[in-house]
């Protein structure tokens, strides 16, 4: 029976996705409300049941994903890394477990959005031949070294095949 | 055609243009789309286009109007003619001694640089168009890319051939003896041979005999023959440097019976069933019902009722067998003298009565077989045998037919015991006798049986009896009596076909895994076995919805570089636990490797 894996993610990316879906949240939840605004005051005259209803809509979303998801998300992300294979375990209902074989390994990057930045943080992406698989939300360096490593693993175990 | 400065000591460089031609099929195929979607508006208003022609012209009669429009038609086309002609100046190739240089683009200009040991497969395409005119279009793939890198059209049969053999006796030459150029394209007489570059170190024909040399240009001439006995259309052999290893041909008998056995019946079995829900739903039939319940009890109303009846189910019938037929014809058109043949690595499958397709697959780019059996197949005891490779899904998979989501057929109709046989000579490596498939946990089947038939069924119900309760309440007893028998339709129709479906891809489903391959095999009504070699796989995934995790299942999924075909490296309901051996099978590690051992101490890391 294999293990799961044991490496985590940095615990500040629960806060970095907390502050993306905020600023999902706060984006999209204004745009209903306007629209809901508009279509109430053009047919009903009196906009205020359907803004509360929006409201409570955007409300529950936001305390949905921006509250629970990111902390749950975090938990169930395990990932390691040896010279033989990828191991990545993810998903908050449907768990996924996924092996990537190194040899299969095409490229490895590391990647960065603003909000990532702003923590710190980065993601590395594994690329084959069907797909890219993602780890994100490493420290830098960790993430640099770990890029580095699994590059490094694949050269090897590409040799060695 | 030679431009001096195009000579350069490595090899010919000869400018080469499509068959002018191409100029004519460009401009036919994109006015004849216009004209389709003229006559369609027309015959939407004839009438007043009529008249309003009639009022811009100045003309009264038809005759005249029909020659303006014709004369319109006319002037598009010569217009099409200059626009085409224009790019068709500025498309051409040149053949570089292990280099395929193509130009194209009159206002950006697009040059691509494909060097042969790159290219694993040379396609040829004719549509009806084509082989009127007698052209066919190349499409050069390569290694990484998805979509053909280049797409030469408007070759004719002959200078497709010859670049074809050309360009695979060269990736050869270099392969047996690098640095030896072999006589190709100058050779084999076109336009350019008078005009043959004798650069030093670059030999014409005859100058150096070579081996390869002496076999390519047994090839070329062959290929002169061959095009010569075939004008326009595809030539019994093709025109390879190498003799096939492994060659199986398609007779008549086999392509239709196998068009009967296709996948013709469930397309008009659907197409009837949707014919009779929007027949039986649309208004005026749900009116005749409401109609005739309340005028219920007259004699002649029950007599006129059953000849009615009568009707209504000759003509179901009636339109099922012609569904029927015309997928048989259309299935025949297309697969109609399909042959199927391996040179070394290169697996080469040739067909289509109207429009011919030539495909080549290298057996590196191959990434999955899969062994088909439909139902009415399995009766007779055949299957056809389908390749997933890297091509699949790519950007091109609508106009090239035999590349799709569905892959590559290699055999379109074979018996399902000389299957293996097959394998073993058309595509070497896939080949491995009886597989014995684990059968799912019990469990699996009430899961099925509620994924096909409940599930769907208690969803659709719940929605078309609130409709129906919706029209009641509104009073529009029509719409409603239609979402009634809707209604019934469909809980007929997923208990009928559902539940049966349900135990029979219970009864089906399996998998199974060595050292060389792995094994799935699923479907309900269609028997699908795919096997994929452990080399091939890219990664494998084990997945659990809460609904499994509580019953100790899991869905594994196999992922190889085809992509689009995913659904078919899946499988649903497998014990986690061998889900779990499924993804140590994955990493292809080399068991109890002395010198494997300092490496593992130097990289064993964990995060």
């Amino acid at each position: 029976m294999r293990k799961p894996p044991e490496g985590r993610l940095d615990r500040k990316v629960v806060t970095s996705w907390r502050l993306g879906e905020l600023v999902t949240t706060v984006l999209l939840g204004g745009f209903a409300l306007l629209i809901v605004y508009a279509v109430a005051v053009q047919t009903a005259g009196n906009a205020g049941p359907a803004l509360l209803i929006t409201l409570a809509c955007v409300v529950i979303y936001g305390v949905v994903f921006v509250g629970i998801v990111p902390a749950i998300r975090y938990a169930r992300f395990r990932f390691s890394v040896n010279a033989d294979e990828v191991d990545i375990m993810r998903g908050i209902i449907v768990h996924k477990r996924t092996i990537i074989p190194l040899v299969r390994v095409q490229h490895v990057d590391t990647r960065q959005g603003p909000i990532m930045r702003a923590f710190k943080l980065s993601s590395v992406t594994i690329a084959t031949a069907a797909g890219m698989h993602e780890i994100p939300g490493l420290p830098l360096e960790q993430a640099d070294s770990l890029r580095d490593k699994v590059a490094e693993f694949a050269r090897i175990a590409k040799e060695g095949m | 055609m030679v431009r001096p400065s195009d000579k350069t000591s490595g090899g010919v460089l000869e400018r080469q243009h499509p068959h002018k031609v191409v100029v004519v099929k460009w401009a036919l195929s994109s006015l004849i789309p216009m004209i389709v979607a003229v006559c369609a508006v027309a015959f939407q208003s004839m009438q007043s286009l009529v008249e309003r022609l009639a009022a811009l012209t100045g003309l009264q009669n038809i005759g005249s109007i029909i020659l303006v429009v014709a004369l319109l038609a006319v002037a598009v086309f010569v217009i099409l003619l200059g626009c085409y002609y224009l790019s068709y100046r500025n498309f051409w190739w040149e053949v570089a001694d292990d280099e395929l240089h193509v130009y194209r683009g009159v206002i950006s200009k697009h040059q691509a640089h494909i060097s042969f040991h790159r290219i694993h497969s040379i396609d040829m395409d004719a549509k009806v168009l084509d082989r009127i005119l007698g052209i066919v279009t190349l499409k050069v793939q390569t290694a990484g890319s998805s979509a053909p890198e280049a797409v030469l059209s408007g070759l004719s049969l002959a200078d497709a051939e010859r670049l074809r053999s050309y360009i695979f006796a060269r990736k050869d030459a270099n392969v047996a003896t690098p640095g030896q150029p072999v006589p190709g394209m100058a050779a084999s007489g076109t336009a350019g041979t008078a005009t043959a570059v004798e650069a030093p170190g670059k030999p014409m024909t005859g100058s150096v005999p070579s081996a390869s040399a002496a076999r390519a240009m047994d090839a070329n001439q062959q290929v002169g023959e061959v095009s010569d006995a075939f004008r326009g259309a595809f030539g019994g052999t093709s025109a390879t440097q190498q003799p096939p290893d492994y060659e199986y041909r398609l007779s008549m008998k086999e392509v239709i019976l196998a068009a009967i056995t296709g996948r013709g019946v469930a397309i008009a079995f659907f197409g009837m069933i949707v014919a009779i829900i929007s027949g039986v739903t649309s208004l005026p039939f749900a009116d005749a019902i409401v109609e005739g319940a309340t005028k219920a009890g007259s004699a002649a109303s029950g007599a006129f009722g059953a000849s009615f009846a009568i009707v209504v189910v000759l003509f179901v019938l009636g339109c099922f067998l012609l569904l029927w037929a015309l997928a048989v014809v259309a299935s025949v058109l297309n697969y109609g003298g399909f042959v199927v043949r391996r040179r070394g690595d290169r697996v080469e499958t040739e067909y289509g009565l109207l429009q011919h397709h030539f495909n080549g697959v290298t057996l590196e780019r191959m990434q999955s077989v899969t062994v088909k059996r439909g139902w009415l197949r399995r009766l007779f005891g055949y299957a056809s045998v389908i390749v997933s490779t890297v091509s699949d899904g790519g950007g091109d998979s609508s106009d090239n037919q035999g590349v799709n989501s569905q892959g590559v057929v290699v055999h379109p109709f074979i018996r399902y015991a000389d299957v293996d046989a097959f394998l073993t000579a058309a595509l070497p490596g896939f080949d491995y006798g009886e597989v014995a498939y684990q059968r799912l946990p019990p469990i699996a089947r009430r899961r099925a049986l509620n994924r096909f038939s409940l599930i769907p069924l208690a969803i659709i119900a719940v929605v078309l009896i609130a409709a129906a309760i919706f029209f009641g309440t509104v009073g529009y007893v029509a719409m409603q009596v239609a979402t009634v028998v809707c209604l019934v339709a469909v809980v007929v129709i997923l208990l009928a076909l559902g539940i049966p479906a349900a135990f029979l891809w219970y009864s089906h489903a399996g998998y199974s895994w060595n050292d060389r391959m792995v094994f799935l095999q699923h479907g309900a009504f269609t028997i699908e076995e795919t096997r994929i070699p452990r080399r091939r796989v890219q990664w494998v995934r084990s997945k659990e919805n809460p609904f499994q995790r509580l019953r100790g299942l899991a869905t594994i999924s196999v992922a190889t570089a085809a992509g689009g075909s995913a659904a078919r490296n899946t499988l649903r309901d497998v014990p986690a636990s061998r889900a779990v051996d499924l993804l140590d099978w994955a990493c292809p590690r080399p068991q109890g490797d002395v010198a494997d051992e300092p490496l593992a101490q130097a990289v064993e890391m964990v995060y």
